[in-house]
């Protein structure tokens, strides 16, 4: 056997070695998904006798969708979370690459102060009550727009994005400046088409950061009605309660197991994220090494 | 003494309640003072707790005596209103509770929700938080002056005594003494209740009023004591632990105890509660007497010989639960309160029995069971004109009505054909009903409460068993010494020193510590805070005495 045969094609016990890590590796990430997905359509019966988590359930029963979908709360805050992390990806996207713009430009007004400003929110966040009181000041309380505003620029985020701006060859502004483009011109027909990879991740760490994001609606909505979808969830989940079974005067026809419940919420959580991810992927380990790398 | 049930001992459960019936006057006469007596003469500030007048409306099948809740061995068939008009004035009121179910849906799109601010005639506009999450929720509306009209109180809240003076309505002109006659629903609620809502000296809140159903006992599945041919009860902790073993088989995923069941053998020790008042007015707490070490060596003793489920020590209660319903743990120290969760997990239909033990103390009589807090939490009022007071008041006392009541089979099931129906006389709860009403996710319950019954929809034996044990395990219990006390140490630093003995008594029991290093921890928790703990007790139990 030739050295370059060896090299195009591995012998078998290593190749072996090989297909037995990739499965083991690959069964250590997807046998958790699938035990999510069983125990939430398992009966009671079958979840008692498994302790807890079936891998592979031997019927099926849509009880804990149900129960969770019951008088449509989780459909409600669905829609209450999809609208939150579009509107606020949209605007901390467009607020981010402002400032990450302004920032890269050297010598722009009132730029070193503002840098600091960013920088100073990395190292310092400010305390819960603070939070509260400014946002009860601005009036914003059960409103959608406490849910967005108070996170809507990351400095982490704007630091990579100005980085990538910092990239982009000075000859490419400089020409279109010799043209007679202004700032604005600039940036959106230069530096924004140049900057789809890093626009791409960095929206994707603000949709999942709303997408997730519970605390703010657990201080500032009043109104369960306007709860988003982690923050309904969370009831489920962290109070841990078995509706039906906790209490001496309560009764129902049907309950399903509290692992059910809980494993169909989380399929209900990470689906919508895992629908979006794939389209994304390909911008995502581009932008966020170039974005890292330089300056 | 066991007490067991099933399905198919209904008719022995009724004999036996009879019998219970006739035992418990006279069971109820052995009871010390703390047996929690409604409407007895508490050692707490009498001058303002408000007179208890107990409601007569409704007649339960057992007439509970002496702390013992009443006992429904179905709902009362064609239950009556017990109010005449609305309690509110149209205006909205504003309340803020945690809950520990899931969201109920708003009221617009909940017809319970609707029907009951038709009902209320205010719109009740609640700000609810996740549980675990109210503290943080709490701290910040409270910055932020954010409270609403009636809140459910954190009472983990640093300086609770001066937030409620400077927050909060003060009650007393309102409810102390003959005053509550105005509210009969909350003249309802038992003496010891009212104690937990008095701070210096004055009326600042409503209970939420649990009773003796949050009280830790013994449960067995007794199926699976049968089947192994041993008997569940026990004498002592000789028969306890050999009982232990005889249910114990690795081999065969079979385990005696989900936990350690640490409330139980401290009071099989002879330990009677939490916080002990001699008669000079010292307070003792549990970890500091010699038999806190015997406690610590059975328990150490259980974990050794591999009769606690292996995850048990230290694990989550839900995860206990689990193991008792899948069979593979025969024993579980838990509350009345999850009787009807054991049932509801039940997936082997008429072969599964659950037995209630009743624990020896070190003479063989009834252990001193340490009884559960009388209150969940408690509610208090924004500050606001006598009228507005009186018209919240009137609201909750509303919310407080009678199991039995036609209010309060509203409040707990709802619109019949929407949120329940039916079964013979028992309301059963729809998949919407679940998700809609105070007895399934609507926490309505954390603003103010009935009194807790003993009731197990269709499960009259249930019922039965639950009371026998009472009557036998209440008598011989108490209250912790500090009810009704507050502790400025306690509040503050509480937490950590609850986390340090657990710790501790973890590392004894697990064997990574010997039980003598018990004395260094208590040494530490006294220098940590206890002795000032105590001392701030000491000093209040003697300014209320």
């Amino acid at each position: 056997m030739s050295a370059s045969r060896r090299l195009d094609a591995p012998p078998m016990p290593a190749r072996a070695v090989k297909g037995i890590a990739l499965t083991v590796i690959c069964a250590l990430v997807i046998i958790p998904f699938v035990g999510i997905v069983s125990t939430s359509l398992a009966t009671r019966e079958q979840v008692n006798a498994a302790g807890g988590f079936v891998l592979f359930p031997s019927s099926v029963t849509w009880d804990a969708y149900r129960s969770i979908f019951a008088g449509g709360v989780v459909s409600q805050a669905m829609l209450v979370s999809i609208g939150i992390t579009v509107v606020g990806t949209a605007v901390s996207l467009v607020a981010s690459t402002l400032l990450a713009y302004a920032l890269s430009r050297q010598g722009s007004f009132g730029q070193k102060p503002m840098l600091m400003l960013v920088l100073l929110t990395l190292l310092f966040s400010p305390g819960m009550i603070p939070n509260y009181l400014v946002v009860k000041e601005f009036g914003l309380l059960d409103s959608y727009w406490a849910l967005i505003l108070p996170t809507a620029l990351s400095g982490f985020n704007v630091i990579v994005l100005r980085s990538f701006f910092m990239g982009i060859p000075a000859e490419l502004t400089d020409s279109a400046r010799i043209d007679g483009a202004g700032h604005l011109r600039i940036f959106t027909n230069i530096v924004l088409p140049l900057s789809k990879a890093v626009l791409a991740v960095i929206g994707l760490f603000y949709a999942v950061g709303y997408w997730n994001a519970f605390f703010n609606a657990l201080l500032y909505m009043n109104d369960s009605g306007k709860w988003p979808l982690q923050l309904v969830l969370r009831t489920y989940v962290v109070n841990n309660a078995e509706l039906g079974a906790s209490d001496l005067g309560a009764t129902v026809d049907v309950v399903p197991p509290q692992a059910s419940v809980q494993m169909a919420i989380l399929v209900v959580t990470i689906v919508p994220i895992l629908i979006v991810y794939p389209f994304l992927q390909r911008h995502f380990a581009k932008g966020v090494l170039t974005g890292a790398v330089k300056g | 003494m066991s007490t067991f049930i099933s399905r198919r001992n209904v008719l022995r459960g009724g004999l036996g309640g009879l019998a219970a019936l006739a035992a418990a006057p006279t069971l109820a006469g052995c009871s010390d003072s703390s047996g929690a007596e409604p409407g007895g003469d508490p050692s707490g500030p009498a001058a303002v707790l408000p007179t208890y007048i107990p409601y007569e409306g409704v007649q339960p099948d057992i007439v509970g005596e002496g702390g013992i809740p009443h006992v429904f061995f179905a709902y009362p068939s064609d239950p009556q209103p017990a109010t005449s008009e609305k309690p509110g004035d149209g205006e909205p009121v504003s309340a803020s509770m945690g809950t520990f179910a899931p969201i109920p849906p708003t009221a617009d799109r909940n017809p319970y929700w609707a029907e009951l601010n038709e009902r209320v005639g205010s719109e009740l506009q609640l700000s609810i938080t996740p549980g675990a999450d109210y503290p943080q929720r709490f701290a910040t509306a409270v910055a932020g002056d954010n409270l609403g009209d009636i809140f459910n109180v954190d009472d983990s809240l640093s300086q609770l005594p001066q937030f409620l003076e400077a927050k909060c309505q003060d009650l007393t002109e309102f409810l102390a003494g003959d005053a509550i006659a105005d509210y009969p629903f909350l003249a309802n609620l038992p003496t010891d209740s009212w104690r937990g809502t008095v701070f210096n000296g004055r009326i600042y809140g409503l209970p939420v009023q649990r009773g003796i159903t949050g009280s830790q006992i013994i449960f067995t599945r007794d199926d699976l004591f049968e089947a192994r041919g041993v008997d569940p009860s026990f004498a002592g902790l000789d028969e306890f632990l050999q009982l232990c073993r005889d249910m114990t088989d690795p081999q065969g995923n079979a385990w005696a105890l989900t936990e350690i069941p640490f409330v139980v053998l401290q009071s099989m020790v002879g330990i009677t509660n939490e916080w002990m008042v001699d008669d000079a007015g010292a307070f003792t707490h549990a970890l500091e007497v010699p038999e806190q070490k015997d406690a610590l060596e059975f328990g150490r003793r259980l974990v050794e010989e591999g009769l606690v489920h292996p995850d048990g020590v230290g694990g989550a209660n839900a995860d206990a639960k689990a193991w008792f319903s899948q069979g593979s743990a025969a024993v579980i120290e838990d509350t009345y309160t999850a009787v009807a969760g054991f049932f509801a997990r039940n997936t082997i239909g008429d072969a599964y029995r659950l037995g209630l033990q009743v624990a020896p103390g070190p003479d063989g009589e009834p252990a001193p069971m340490w009884q559960g807090m009388p209150n969940n939490s408690f509610t208090s009022l924004a500050q606001a004109d006598p009228d507005r007071i009186r018209l919240l008041l009137q609201v909750l006392n509303y919310l407080a009505a009678p199991f039995g009541t036609e209010e309060h089979l509203f409040r707990s099931y709802g619109i019949e054909g929407v949120t329940f129906e039916f079964e013979g006389s028992e309301p059963v709860l729809t998949q919407d009903g679940l998700a809609y009403t105070s007895n399934g996710a609507f926490p309505v319950e954390y603003l103010v409460d009935a009194p807790k019954e003993t009731y197990f929809p269709g499960r009259p034996d249930v019922a039965q068993a639950v009371y026998d044990h009472q009557a036998v395990a209440v008598p011989a219990s108490s209250l912790t010494a500090s009810w009704g006390l507050y502790s400025e140490t306690q509040g503050r630093v509480g937490g950590q020193l609850t986390t340090m003995l657990n710790d501790a008594r973890n590392g004894i029991l697990l064997g990574r510590e010997p039980v003598d290093s018990w004395d260094e921890t208590v040494a530490s928790w006294k220098s940590g805070g206890g002795d000032d703990i105590r001392a701030e007790y000491e000093e209040a139990h003697a300014a209320q005495a």
